[in-house]
């Protein structure tokens, strides 16, 4: 990139060099001055609404908005005179003609743009005497409300609405001091209820439907986490008092996906203290599942895996893990599944290849992933299958900041028209794995006229350097190769990311929850590997090729007596008949929820969700992020505490060893010494940063094997997260929730 | 001989002054408060058991805006809030105290919640009699704080303006 022009300027006697092109609002944040604004924000255009933000520039006839102002070779900006502090002062008398004085009941109240600044620089009176125009309240949808007179006309919300969701919800009305925002449906929205315009304005015209009038920010403690919903892996800022979530926000802008949270990470939050929590074991007895203690729930467990593996050996238990237990608990599980049980019958619901594109990587792994952050700074992305906007909300955000602050070429190949074409260079309606199989090697069963449209784009992405390729499920096994095979060809560094779909997809593919791998992808055929992880787990690990998902329920009440799941619904996502679950001698079940799988369990264990525990998540581009504990749920334990007390009651039996870490941390440094590519530094994770994790497979040009129906995505949208949206009162509350996956693409 | 005239004299001018005080107050009206036997006498801005206002038509001042929990040094006001709906209209704003309880084994009475209230809402009223058996019995909660309605005579004042 060629060098950039630099220019000197000064801003209140101190000189500064700044790359040309530079706002003098920004030159004068980065010398720690402070000029007001309200309608200026970073990366969306700008409007000059606001005027607060005036400067003096000397040999300028009158005062300009900084916020507008290109800086020039030897400006010299004034931001404290007179002049500067009077319009300042006018500014916000105007402002305040029409706003209510009704702070003390305001839900800004206290972290509210306005009150901080007519503080600072705001007369004490206000001449004004005339009635202010008053409008009632209207409540745009379950989560939206707008306060009109509260409005200061800053039009950020109705510019991060077209600009940064390409929604288009919002717009202005009416003249003069009637003004106001104005929802698309007129009277109400419909929209995808991401609550950004909530977030992003300055003062309380719109207000959360979660949170209206509940408490006051300085009440609450504020608790920065990983969202649980998409793989994506949004930090999201818990408001808690009293043991119990508020609301969840970007207040903390601390994440890397900065301002943005979609209707999920931001409403997302109620199914905590939702009355159908499992609160307590249950246990069948006669037929019936009937409350039990944790000492007995624990002790029959217990007794009845060791009496199945006594009788039918190791094979006959099957375990299916989680995508939304943290990396810690899949770590266990595997280990509890491998070393304590000695089956290799381990897997879970797989959203994405991840052990595939590791495979067709090889030892490019590390240099060629892309992490989420660096997506918003690509230049020329290629997106194949999967429905960003409503599967994975933050990428398909950083997808449109790429190209709408960084100019990206944006590609797509997609066998249905998604909503991210609007912003595309070159789209391609393909099926995904033929298109890709005609890209890497000409083949592919296509018609002429898509062959053609690919060639095009094929030619204006061979123009590109550095592309950055984000696919779905769509792609798998042997379609990742293709893929691979094809970003070789291209020019510069080619990067990867594969869209799974929940909160920990990729952790628990990474942690090994896969019947022919252990954690960090080492083959469990590679005696050195077993050699190794057998020696930390204290027993001899097992040979014998396990079953995946698919095979261990086809086998229940067959080859599989006894199936251990945690956090899953395999009744509901792998479509299983309930009896066929039925007809196992044993079916435990670690849930948050009653779900149809849960119904047919001998013993229910309640479980914490991820916002009542600690621990690690992976999102799907391999950002290792820490979770922080914001609630307590009397009754029910983590998953880790489940699985330490079992292997303890187990190991009583004779049947294994007792886990000796007690706590999340010490399971994360055991994985940070053993499992590939989770050597991670701590110290960016405990602040609460992201850290990248590459684990590397051995290439392999075979490339990795799936049976087909082993990967699929689960298609959740923006307003489901499988079997948790069902207690998602607030989320579900709104017009667009009713919306199938495929209705909710079609209306827009 | 002169120091010890002098001596006697500035004893008896002393002596005299302070029967002249004592005399003067013969004739006022004694200070001491004949409590329990008589109701105390309280100066306007005593500082006592809190009361919450009500407006003209009755509704619960207070808005839960949360200033007096925040200047508290006792951390002894505790409140929820919640919203109005037109159904049930506590106060006369947006929002209303759905929970609001004072801790009195917590209180200093120092009016910090009073000078913060932006409505007006709580007040000192003239109460003082707290003592109790059981210290649960302490936390007041908003029943017992508010003021009845329809106004009673009670004894305490109107508040301050």
């Amino acid at each position: 990139m060629a060098e950039q022009k630099q220019i000197r300027l000064k801003i209140d006697d101190r000189e500064v060099t700044v790359p040309a092109g530079t706002l003098v609002i920004e030159v004068a944040k980065r010398l720690g001055i402070e000029v007001p604004s309200f309608c200026y924000y970073p990366g969306l255009s700008l409007q000059a609404a606001c005027r607060m933000c005036l400067v003096e520039v000397e040999k300028a006839p009158k005062l300009q908005t900084a916020c507008t102002l290109v800086a020039v070779d030897g400006m010299v900006v004034h931001t404290n005179t007179e002049p500067v502090r009077k319009a300042r002062r006018d500014m916000l008398e105007f402002l305040l003609t029409n706003h209510p004085l009704d702070c003390p009941v305001c839900d800004k109240g206290g972290e509210c743009e306005l009150q901080d600044m007519t503080f600072r620089y705001g007369a004490d009176s206000s001449r004004f005497v005339e009635l202010k125009v008053h409008q009632p309240e209207e409540k745009w949808s379950e989560l939206v409300y707008f306060d009109m007179p509260r409005c200061i006309l800053c039009f950020r919300c109705v510019r991060i609405c077209d600009e940064g969701m390409d929604v288009k919800a919002l717009g202005v009305g009416s003249r003069g001091v009637y003004s106001a925002i104005i929802p698309n449906r007129g009277d109400h929205l419909e929209c995808e209820e991401c609550g950004m315009c909530i977030d992003i304005c300055p003062v309380g015209a719109l207000t959360s439907g979660t949170y209206r009038y509940k408490t006051r920010p300085w009440e609450m403690k504020y608790v920065a986490t990983p969202c649980a919903h998409c793989s994506n892996g949004c930090k999201t800022t818990l408001s808690v008092r009293n043991n119990q979530i508020l609301r969840a926000n970007n207040r903390d802008l601390s994440g890397f996906n900065r301002e943005f949270l979609c209707a999920k990470g931001r409403f997302g939050f109620d199914f905590v203290s939702h009355e159908a929590r499992l609160k307590f074991p249950l246990v069948r007895e006669n037929g019936a599942q009937k409350p039990a203690s944790w000492e007995q729930a624990v002790r029959i467990v217990a007794e009845r895996l060791k009496a199945i593996r006594d009788r039918y050996g190791p094979e006959a238990i099957g375990v299916l893990g989680s995508n939304r237990t943290t990396n810690e608990e899949n770590y266990l599980l595997n280990r509890f599944a491998r070393a304590t049980l000695g089956t290799n019958n381990v897997d879970h619901h797989r959203t994405a290849d991840y052990a595939g594109l590791a495979a067709a990587l090889g030892e490019e792994a590390p240099r060629a992933m892309l992490r989420m952050e660096e997506l918003r700074e690509a230049k020329a992305i290629l997106v194949i299958g999967n429905e960003p906007s409503y599967q994975n909300p933050l990428v398909a955000w950083q997808i449109r900041w790429a190209v709408r602050n960084g100019g990206a070429r944006l590609y797509i190949i997609n066998a249905q028209p998604i909503k991210l074409r609007r912003r595309a260079t070159c789209f391609v309606q393909a099926d995904e794995a033929e298109a890709l199989r005609h890209l890497a090697s000409g083949g592919g069963q296509l018609s002429a006229e898509t062959r053609h449209a690919l060639q095009e784009l094929e030619t204006e992405i061979r123009k590109e350097s550095d592309v950055a390729i984000v696919f779905g499920a769509e792609l798998y096994a042997k379609a990742i190769g293709d893929l691979v095979d094809f970003g070789r060809q291209l020019n510069g560094q080619t990067r990867y990311m594969a869209l799974g779909d929940y909160a920990n997809s990729r952790g628990a593919s990474d942690m090994g929850l896969l019947p022919e791998f252990l954690p960090g992808y080492e083959r469990v055929s590679d005696a050195a590997a077993r050699e190794r992880f057998g020696r930390l787990w204290g027993t001899e690990l097992s040979v014998v090729a396990g079953l995946d998902a698919r095979a261990m329920l086809n086998e229940a009440g067959e080859k599989i007596k006894a199936l251990y799941v945690v956090g899953s619904n395999p009744v509901k996502t792998f479509e299983v008949p309930a009896e066929k679950l039925a007809r196992l001698e044993l079916l435990v079940v670690q849930e948050i929820f009653p779900t149809e799988t849960t119904a047919v369990a001998d013993v229910v264990l309640p479980a914490a969700s991820a916002y009542e525990k600690e621990g690690t998540f992976t999102n799907t581009a391999g950002d290792l992020q820490m979770l922080r504990k914001a609630v307590d749920l009397p009754g029910v334990r983590s998953d880790f505490d489940i699985l330490r007390i079992l292997a303890h009651q187990l190991a009583r039996l004779g049947l294994g060893q007792p886990f000796a870490a007690r706590t999340p941390e010490e399971v994360l440094e055991e994985i940070r010494q053993h499992v590939r590519g989770y050597a991670v530094s701590l110290a960016n994770l405990l602040a609460g940063g992201a850290e990248p994790v590459h684990p590397v497979l051995e290439a392999d040009p075979k490339a990795y094997d799936v049976p087909v129906g082993a990967i699929f995505s689960s298609r959740d949208t923006l307003f489901s997260s499988g079997s948790l949206t069902r207690y998602l009162k607030m989320v579900r509350s709104v017009n667009e929730a009713r919306l199938s996956y495929e209705e909710l693409r079609n209306a827009k | 001989m002169s120091a010890a005239l002098y001596e006697l004299k500035t004893a008896v001018g002393a002596l005299l002054k302070g029967f002249a005080v004592t005399f003067r107050n013969l004739w006022r009206k004694p200070v001491t408060e004949h409590y329990p036997d008589a109701p105390v006498n309280f100066m306007p801005r005593y500082r006592g058991i809190h009361v919450l206002q009500r407006d003209e038509n009755g509704l619960e001042k207070c808005v839960a805006c949360f200033l007096c929990a925040a200047a508290c040094p006792a951390q002894c006001i505790y409140i929820e809030a919640a919203e109005n709906t037109a159904e049930n209209r506590i106060s006369a704003g947006e929002r209303y105290a759905r929970v609001y309880n004072i801790d009195y084994s917590r209180c200093i009475f120092c009016g910090y919640c009073v000078e913060s209230c932006p409505t007006d809402a709580i007040t000192h009223g003239h109460g003082f009699e707290l003592a109790t058996y059981d210290v649960t019995a302490l936390l007041y909660r908003k029943e017992k704080l508010l003021e009845p309605w329809p106004p009673q005579k009670t004894s305490a004042p109107a508040p301050l303006a």
